[in-house]
């Protein structure tokens, strides 16, 4: 045992200086990947390729006439002026909504005081639907397969999804509106002249809506030349309807728009 | 129970922040480019019960469709293409039955006789494509007054569907010239922006040129060589009453009012230098406001009367310069080749038009007022006097012609240099001056 303690000793120095070896070189890590950039690109960047199944084309009910007639011009009292002062005639036309461009279900009355969310009944309902048998779930879809693919064309072709405005599609609609409208170049200081339009059309090219996006500051502007080009921009929209040049499987994507009419001087 | 509450709650806000992105993914699209075509508009004759009023509703809607298809903004379009027949002005047109000829706007105008001698004109402009009413208005006049009132009704039109007011009820008054070029007579004359109703101001014994207009349109200034010396006269157009504007030793030139009316700016030559002066109108005082030893003449105030546009040879050749309206500041605004004569301020401002010379050759051209922009507009043998319509849109000026033979016409073309157009005169005419649109 005289020489245990040197042993003991021995033994944990070489110990110590092993872990040391051991811990002085860095544990092998993961080998340093590469960072490749990756552009992140949607379907419909890459393919304009069209619903196998083409939905049926729904149709719109026919543009609104109106035939309201106007109030008579008032009476005028007498004047002796040889060239008298210009009276303004009024129209009171009454713009009726055409309420049947879009259905809207109002709800009644009587549910309007209802909660418009209630927590409790949507999670009945989902538990419901988790605790009916799948078997049957399945039959009812194996059944109706046709209908099912048809229905996910329609909704596919109806929301646009997969397709987008190519750019020759997108230069067809600048070249309908060239032509149609006015460009205000003649005016003073055209530059000052831009007006932003919102159209939303409809299925069959018709349009549904325009709309100044800026409408204060056309309003309040004492630029007279700025309302005629306002005007001009939405007549400009008018005159080119309809616009059933656009591809009707991408009426989600020009169903609403925002057009820039900005004078290039 | 609690955790599906969670999800459903979490799915209701991802809802919500999601319509945003999908609100921001609508097409948007920059139209920079249009046409400049003409507005298609038609103007049927307007309507009347009556059989004498009925001629008068078709001669004012001559007149209209005349003016407007002058200007060169607008195509009056021929009545044979009309499908629809108003009769009744209160009701909505059929837009679809306009719309198929392509017009864009529609005048439709009705003709009451209040009395043997009295009429009411009522018009009414539509908008074709947006299908609404513009403007509706009431003239009432004397049955001879018809025209003024079909001017003032296509100036209404114009100022709805361009944004400017105007110009077509308004005069010229002009230099009427009879004989050959060597032994010219020269009357003052005036008559309709569109040449109808001309008549002379003065009986024509003397030679005047340079008319010019106040800005109430009552009375004209020229010069006129009745003496040795030309001197400027005043003239009332209403009374006729004429009068000698100062006794000035030298030769006077180029009188012009300021836009309020109670200066003038002339030029008078004094020692054989000419300089450029106001006149108080109402004292009669001058002021001088060059004093260059070089040629300084056709001074023009700006619209606001702050500043004066003028031509002066001090650079060598002539220039244009502009000017503080007290005659400090002037500054050279013209730089190019040739010569830069006759400016005259546009009524908007927004340019100077002069008379530009090089190799031989007229031109009437625009610029801005600090020089930049320059535009020759027309180019020809001899070009002339150019006057602004009211709006600042049409130059009207004097047009002559080579030779012994050659005759001298009154043209007018637009700021854009389109719409050259000869202006109907009784015989040789120059030196026009349009009128501001009358009261």
């Amino acid at each position: 045992m005289k020489f245990g303690w040197p042993i003991s000793l021995f033994g944990h120095l070489a110990l110590a200086f092993g872990g040391l070896l051991i811990l002085s070189n860095p544990l092998d890590s993961e080998p340093q990947k590469l960072i490749v950039p990756v552009d992140l690109l949607t379907v419909d960047e890459l393919t304009n390729i069209k619903a196998a199944i083409k939905a049926e084309t729904p149709t719109d009910t026919p543009p609104m006439t109106l035939e309201t007639p106007m109030e008579n011009a008032p009476e005028e009292g007498e004047t002796s002026d040889a060239v008298r002062e210009t009276e303004t005639l009024t129209t009171e036309i009454e713009l009726v909504p055409d309420e049947t461009a879009e259905t809207i279900n109002v709800p009644d009355e009587t549910e309007t005081d209802k909660p418009a969310f209630n927590l409790d009944q949507m999670s009945a309902l989902i538990n419901r639907t988790r605790d009916a048998q799948p078997e049957k779930n399945q039959q009812r879809s194996l059944q109706s397969e046709q209908n099912v693919y048809a229905f996910a064309e329609l909704a596919r072709a109806q929301s646009g999804e997969g397709t987008a405005m190519t750019i020759s599609e997108l230069e067809a609609l600048q070249s309908a509106m060239y032509k149609c409208w006015r460009i205000p170049l003649d005016a003073k200081n055209p530059e000052e002249l831009g007006v932003r339009v919102k159209v939303k059309l409809r299925r069959n090219g018709d349009v549904q809506m325009v709309e100044l996006l800026d409408k204060p500051r056309i309003n309040t502007s004492s630029n007279p030349y700025l309302k005629i080009a306002a005007q001009r921009a939405v007549s400009a929209v008018s005159k080119c309807a309809p616009y059933d040049f656009l591809p009707l499987e991408k009426y989600s994507m020009w169903q609403e728009m925002t057009l820039n009419f900005v004078p290039e001087v | 129970m609690s955790a599906i509450r969670l999800i459903l709650i979490s799915l209701i806000a991802a809802v919500f922040m999601v319509s945003p992105l999908n609100a921001a993914a609508q097409i948007e699209i920059d139209i920079t480019k249009g046409n400049l075509e003409p507005v298609p508009i038609a103007v049927p004759n307007f309507i009347s019960s009556d059989v004498r009023a009925q001629e008068i509703g078709k001669n004012i809607a001559e007149v209209v469709r005349n003016d407007l298809e002058r200007s060169g903004l607008f195509d009056a379009l021929d009545p044979a293409s009309f499908i629809e027949t108003q009769t009744n002005i209160d009701y909505e047109p059929t837009f679809a039955d306009w719309r198929v000829i392509k017009a864009d706007a529609l005048v439709s105008g009705r003709i009451v006789m209040e009395s043997s001698n009295r009429i009411r004109v009522e018009y009414r402009l539509w908008d074709i494509f947006r299908g609404e009413q513009l403007s509706g208005l009431r003239f009432a006049t004397t049955t001879d007054n018809w025209r003024r009132i079909a001017h003032k009704v296509a100036d209404s039109i114009y100022e709805k569907l361009t944004g400017e007011t105007g110009y077509f009820d308004s005069r010229i008054v002009f230099v009427d010239e009879t004989g050959p070029k060597t032994n010219r007579r020269k009357r003052l004359a005036i008559m309709d922006q569109d040449g109808a109703n001309p008549q002379y101001l003065l009986t024509g014994s003397d030679i005047v040129v340079t008319p010019r207009y106040s800005p109430d349109t009552q009375k004209i200034t020229y010069m006129s060589y009745e003496s040795v010396i030309p001197q400027i006269y005043l003239l009332d157009i209403e009374t006729g009453r004429r009068e000698l504007l100062g006794n000035f030793p030298g030769m006077t030139f180029a009188p012009r009012f300021s836009p309020d009316g109670r200066n003038m700016v002339l030029s008078l030559v004094k020692k054989g230098n000419s300089d450029i002066y106001s006149m108080d109108m109402v004292s009669r005082s001058t002021t001088r406001l060059t004093s260059s030893p070089a040629i300084d003449v056709s001074a023009s105030y700006s619209p606001n009367g702050r500043q004066i546009v003028f031509n002066s040879d001090r650079g060598g050749s002539p220039q244009l310069y502009v000017m503080n309206a007290n005659g400090s500041n002037s500054k050279r605004i013209s730089f190019g080749d040739g010569r830069y004569t006759a400016p005259v301020w546009s009524p908007r401002g927004d340019k100077i038009a002069f008379v530009k010379s090089q190799k031989g050759r007229y031109s009437i051209g625009v610029m801005n007022p600090d020089g930049s922009g320059e535009r020759l507009l027309t180019e020809s043998y001899l070009d002339e006097s150019p006057t602004w319509s009211p709006n600042g849109r049409v130059i009207m000026f004097n047009r002559e012609t080579r030779g012994a033979r050659g005759t001298s016409e009154v043209w007018s073309v637009d700021l854009t240099g389109q719409n050259l157009r000869k202006v109907p005169t009784p015989g040789k005419a120059s030196d026009p001056a349009w009128s501001p649109i009358l009261p």
